[in-house]
């Protein structure tokens, strides 16, 4: 029982990341950007959360700069893919690799060393020992994901924005003989893209952990990529997927009793995600327009 | 004509563009970070073109970065974005590896030649599961790729640390292979070895490939307009699971190469992001196989110089990775180097669908 309640509570923290990676993935691609960059922009929101948090002492700011880090991200990554029509998926992969690059540099020369940040004061956990016993803590990162996740299905299916978006990603031409601007809504759809992307990050920063390590996102961004595709672009679909993957590498911790190779139960994670894609992406419809202009 | 003289022009003079308002733009991002970019970039030339051994090692660090290169620009031609060498380079060197180590073969250039074999057989198996799941279900190359990239790191890795450790090692590392199976410095004191001929070779062959065959006719076609290759009969699927293969194949390459001819022996990470240098050169080198040849001596003392630069003034060696991304966005968006060189005329641009349905 205990056992039980301890792995639940890890596999809720780990799909934290996960889920807002895959609700990020799915507000840009429902409106019609392939959206690669979700892990450059995820390292953005890790770092700045430290940043913040280490010179202001508040988690709390730490997380509010991380998110204005976010909005701007998602702003030049829509400049490029929108307005200056690059190609969507190389913008994705250059935002990546110059986050990967930029943010051990300014690491560097703040803290004086490039793999690892200093420890910051980490976000306040809800104490839920009370009612589960034990060192059962639920950041507060969690109730926020699940409220974004219930907004993102309020917002795509019962609003009149959320349907405009969908014709965005599903046929622009259409949306735009009526007379609504499409690229307002793939730029709207890009800097919330950003802000999620960047709450994520700074999950894995400032709320799972205390400090930011090069490398620390290490693949969650396009696991959530992949999280929204096995979810069929929806909100719902791509949280439960992102759950699922989540459940995967919460084995890695448990099985540690079976004494296997610790580089093969890092396997895992990425193996389920290539298998849930081959086995499942097939079956799911993506938006009509995914990386048209 | 006229106008293909135009484009031609074009095309030899936007890479250049591209290089310099990146190299800008990192100066600035250097200066914004408080160090001065011209001391920066005066480093890294006087730090290459020191002594001949200084230069000798700029160039034997861009033999690697050729290969990932071509790789990369196989797959790019048949339009797929190979996101994967990082991961292939691993798996054929592994292989490689074991091969020298296990092979009971006493003559030298067999050896090689076996070695070099296997390791290209290994990373076209992997860059081929790449192609055969795009071919077959339609799933995302990129996602696919990178999702293969952290499976063969770690699985090798495994490999290093726990059958095949050199017990006297503290490193994840295999012991060294036989000096037989090893390449030899061709010059004193610097890392050049035959690696950079093999490197010039797939350079020739792939230019030949595109030039003058049927197959890389077919390969680029589907690559250019897949709608138009399907209607002339050309089936797409299986040249782009073909594309793959050799991409993965050359992938390979730099895996063993790099083994044979610096290392000596497997050691966990020792490609420190190969792979994905390779995309940046191949997208600047617009994935013409002798651009590449010449872009890649370029990075090598970028590579080279970011390294001198980390010694005498603390710049983190993460810059070239961020010099890497700029020109990688730069590539990506003509348009705004379009506006950079004074030309302002908006032009509908190509999306980068290819589907083959």
């Amino acid at each position: 029982m205990r056992m039980m309640i301890d792995f639940i509570f890890l596999a809720v923290n780990l799909a934290v990341p996960l889920v807002l990676a895959a609700e990020a993935a799915m507000i840009a691609e429902r409106a019609g950007v392939i959206c690669l960059g979700v892990e450059g922009m995820m390292i953005f929101g890790a770092f700045f959360a430290v940043a913040g948090c280490y010179f202001t002492e508040s988690p709390w700011i730490g997380l509010l700069l991380a998110i204005l880090c976010g909005i701007a991200a998602g702003l030049v990554y829509g400049l490029f893919t929108v307005i200056l029509r690059g190609q969507q998926v190389v913008v994705g992969v250059a935002i990546n690799f110059f986050a990967a690059g930029i943010t051990p540099m300014i690491t560097q020369q703040i803290w004086g060393r490039e793999g690892a940040s200093e420890t910051v004061k980490s976000m306040p956990e809800l104490d839920l020992s009370g009612i589960f016993g034990g060192n059962a803590g639920l950041s507060w990162f969690v109730p926020i994901t699940a409220a974004i996740v219930a907004g993102m299905w309020f917002f795509i299916y019962k609003t009149k924005y959320g349907l405009r978006l969908r014709m965005t990603g599903d046929f622009p031409l259409g949306l735009q003989t009526c007379g609504v601007n499409t690229n307002q809504y793939k730029l709207g759809a890009m800097v919330v893209c950003g802000i999620l992307s960047a709450i994520g990050g700074a999950y894995l920063s400032i709320g799972y952990g205390n400090l930011f390590v090069t490398d620390m996102v290490a693949g969650r961004g396009y696991m959530g990529v992949a999280a929204n595709i096995f979810g069929g672009w929806t909100p719902l679909g791509g949280a439960l997927a992102a759950v699922f993957f989540a459940v995967v590498q919460t084995l890695r911790y448990s099985l540690t009793s079976l004494n296997l190779p610790s580089q093969l139960m890092q396997m895992l994670p990425y193996l389920a995600t290539l298998i849930a894609l081959v086995l499942f992406a097939r079956n799911s419809k993506s938006p009509e327009g995914l990386g048209k202009l | 004509m006229k106008e293909k003289i135009k484009n031609s022009a074009k095309k030899i003079v936007f890479p250049f563009i591209t290089f310099a308002v990146a190299m800008i733009f990192s100066g600035l991002l250097l200066a914004l970070l408080g160090y001065n970019p011209i001391k920066a970039y005066q480093f890294i030339l006087l730090g290459t073109f020191k002594t001949t051994s200084t230069m000798g090692n700029a160039l034997a660090n861009s033999i690697p970065l050729m290969l990932a290169g071509l790789a990369v620009s196989i797959a790019g031609k048949a339009g797929i974005l190979n996101l994967g060498v990082e991961g292939q380079l691993y798996i054929g060197g592994m292989l490689g590896t074991v091969c020298a180590l296990f092979l009971p073969v006493s003559n030298r250039f067999l050896m090689l030649f076996l070695v070099l074999a296997v390791s290209m057989a290994g990373g076209m198996a992997w860059g081929g599961i790449v192609g055969v799941l795009k071919a077959k279900y339609g799933t995302n190359e990129v996602v696919v790729a990178l999702m293969l990239n952290y499976i063969a790191i770690l699985f090798t890795s495994y490999l290093a640390a726990s059958p095949l450790k050199d017990p006297d090692a503290a490193l994840n590392q295999t012991v060294r292979i036989p000096e037989h199976a090893q390449f030899r410095r061709m010059i004193p004191r610097t890392q050049i070895t035959a690696a950079i001929f093999i490197a010039l070779g797939v350079a020739v062959l792939i230019w030949f490939l595109f030039r003058y065959t049927t197959l890389g006719y077919k390969l680029q076609s589907i690559g250019s307009n897949p709608k138009a290759a399907l209607a002339n009969g050309i089936e797409c699927r299986k040249y782009m699971i073909l594309s793959m293969c050799l991409s993965g194949a050359v992938a390979g390459l730099v895996g063993s190469t790099e083994i044979i001819g610096k290392y000596g022996r497997f050691t966990e990470g020792f490609s420190n992001d190969i792979g994905f240098t390779g995309v940046a050169i191949a997208a600047l080198a617009g994935y013409s196989p002798f651009a590449v040849v010449a872009v890649s001596v370029v990075f090598g003392i970028l590579n080279a110089g970011s390294l001198t630069l980390g010694r005498e003034m603390g710049v983190s060696s993460k810059m070239f990775m961020v010099i890497q991304g700029i020109i990688v966005l730069f590539v990506a968006t003509p348009y705004l180097i379009e506006v950079f060189a004074g030309r302002r005329k908006m032009k509908k641009a190509k999306g980068d669908e290819n589907e083959c349905e």
